[in-house]
């Protein structure tokens, strides 16, 4: 006897309503300490969101942290690379650091590779400037290194394929962001790169790097009427939203909330009910398993050294 | 007994008056001629052809004489018993007849032969019965017949009622009884037209899974990303959203709901249809199963 079956299903997932933006703060998940300049990344082999570094009140920090949506658990510590605001990111098949400042205060363009421990990678090509405030992104098959701070704020980019280096076009202004200035936007095939003279000078602009041209470009500027630095950029593939996220402003002031960018302009992502405290130099990642952006760290002045974990459902 | 029937047989048929000029007379003669002969077969045949022209009582007796002497004494019964059932005051019973069938009975006392009672109910019908060695012609009605031994199959027919067959063994002069009871068929009534209503509602709930499929892809969807896009999109949009997310559930589920029953309509004749709904935070689903 044959039996039939006719399935008519509506998935709910599909039609729910997305949650009113708003932070929200995850109790409990501190474990990293208290921490300024951390670096987050999305590790798809973890299917968490990984976080390197930071400074601490004390010291700088050498740990690696995964968080899986509640707490924070150490995958190394340390990991013996101790580097101060370095680059981190997933490059596509593992996790890698470049530059940032070593335990001697010396700035380093030196590549580390994440496979149950770190190992330096031995480059060759013409190497990127000796840096600190690193910002590197994957991007069309390489490591793309863009902007840092030398001794001054660094316009220079550079890529890496495998082990060689290449000189890429000058971003042509200073891209030297504490936090996370540098972000992907898979959806429009662009490194977009907040421009920051480390505080030396107001700066509210965005840049833009797309393959197409091989030319950077001016996204914005201004962007929010705000000048900042230490701010931080995330771009989520899943909804095509770039968000500006922290910073300070020249006068010593926190720009308040989060921004979008809506086409060459950026405005105000949340409202004041729900908005994320004022930092700086935070850490920021997209966890595309939970659909939520992960911030990590940062400062103010009421929390020179913040340990909180905040998260924005989407 | 026996040596004095010729004579008896030449005397009736001399003294019968018969001798008409039309063609029933001139079969029932050539009978006669042919039984003084002994050639009984033949003038059975004369008499049946007469018979055929006109039923007579007469016709029947010659018959059954005929058989009676030929020793086939069921055929013989069974014409003397038409005889009987015929006569009237133009078409009387021969007189001879009383004799023959005191004949026939003695020979039936003495001879292998069983009395043989078919028993055909209801009651009121009026059943024609034939049996295997008895021509095509010679039907018995319900009563008693004498069968010599043997295997012998049986059919019963009556108007309105499919034919009754029975095997019937004779070995020795035991008397038998065969009941048959005519059952008439259980009319179905003809099966209505099968109605197009169910595969409207599948069609038309299909039309509306449709409906909300593209209502979801086309609008739904977008407004879903712009809510995404800020507080003051998410605020400027959700009105929005919520009725057209309300638009597109009903057109889902009211889609499922009306195919489903379509389904279960169009199936429930032919197969065991089972069907179930579910709902949780996940969605919802309207499962039907069949067997055939």
């Amino acid at each position: 006897m044959m039996r039939w079956w006719l399935v008519l299903s509506v998935a709910a997932g599909c039609v729910a309503k997305p949650p009113r933006p708003a932070w929200t703060k995850i109790a409990g998940a501190d474990q990293p300490g208290e921490l300024t300049g951390v670096r987050l990344t999305w590790d798809p082999d973890r299917g968490e969101v990984v976080l390197f570094g930071g400074d601490g009140p004390a010291d700088l920090s050498d740990a690696m942290w995964s968080f899986d949506g509640t707490r924070w658990a150490p995958l190394c510590n340390p990991c013996n690379v101790r580097r101060e605001r370095p680059g981190f990111v997933w490059d596509g098949s593992q996790l890698v650091i470049f530059g940032g400042g070593d335990d001697a205060g010396h700035y380093t363009n030196t590549v580390f590779d994440y496979s149950d421990t770190w190992t330096l990678r031995d480059t060759s090509g013409p190497q990127p400037a000796e840096q600190t405030f690193s910002q590197i992104v994957p991007y069309h098959g390489a490591l793309w290194a863009v902007g840092g701070y030398a001794s001054g704020p660094l316009s220079g980019v550079s890529s890496l394929a495998g082990k060689v280096w290449n000189t890429e076009a000058n971003a042509g202004d200073s891209l030297a962001s504490i936090g996370m200035g540098v972000t992907v936007d898979t959806d429009h095939d662009r490194i977009l790169a907040l421009v920051d003279a480390a505080g030396n000078s107001a700066e509210d602009g965005v840049r833009m790097y797309t393959a197409s041209t091989g030319e950077w470009s001016v996204v914005c500027e201004p962007c929010t009427g705000r000048d900042r630095t230490g701010g931080s950029l995330v771009h989520v593939p899943d909804h095509d939203l770039t968000l500006l996220i922290g910073g300070r402003s020249l006068d010593n002031t926190y720009p308040r909330g989060t921004w979008v960018l809506e086409g060459d302009r950026f405005a105000r992502y949340d409202d004041d009910d729900h908005m994320l405290p004022p930092r700086r130099e935070v850490g920021v990642a997209y966890d595309p398993d939970r659909d939520v952006v992960v911030v990590y760290g940062g400062a103010s002045d009421d929390c020179p050294f913040c340990g909180e974990t905040w998260e924005l459902a989407l | 007994m026996r040596q004095r029937w010729p004579l008896l047989l030449g005397l009736w048929i001399f003294a019968s008056p018969v001798a008409r000029a039309d063609d029933t007379a001139d079969l029932v003669a050539k009978g006669q001629d042919l039984a003084k002969q002994g050639a009984w077969s033949q003038a059975i045949i004369a008499f049946k052809q007469a018979d055929a022209v006109q039923p007579r009582a007469q016709h029947a007796c010659f018959i059954g004489l005929a058989y009676l002497r030929r020793e086939l004494w069921a055929q013989a019964e069974l014409y003397f018993a038409r005889c009987h059932a015929r006569a009237t005051a133009g078409d009387p019973v021969p007189e001879w007849t009383a004799e023959a069938e005191s004949q026939l009975a003695t020979k039936l006392g003495e001879e292998n032969v069983a009395a043989v009672t078919i028993d055909v109910t209801p009651a009121d019908l009026v059943p024609t019965i034939a049996i295997t060695g008895f021509l095509p012609d010679e039907t018995l009605g319900r009563g008693t017949v004498h069968l010599a031994p043997g295997h012998y199959a049986i059919s019963i027919d009556a108007p309105g009622y499919p034919r009754a067959t029975r095997e019937l063994d004779v070995k020795d002069k035991t008397p038998q009884v065969i009941r048959v009871a005519l059952v008439k068929p259980v009319v179905t009534p003809p099966l209505p037209p099968p109605s197009r209503a169910p595969y409207y509602l599948i069609g038309g709930g299909l039309v509306a899974g449709i409906a909300g499929t593209v209502l979801d892809i086309a609008v739904l969807q977008g407004v879903r990303n712009d809510l995404r896009h800020s507080v003051a999109a998410y605020d400027a949009n959700s009105t929005k959203f919520e009725v057209v997310r309300g638009a597109t559930v009903t057109l889902w589920v009211g889609g499922a709901v009306v195919a489903g029953l379509g389904t279960y309509l169009a199936l429930r004749a032919h197969s065991d249809v089972a069907v179930s709904a579910r709902v949780d935070r996940d969605g919802g689903a309207v499962l039907i199963g069949w067997s055939r």
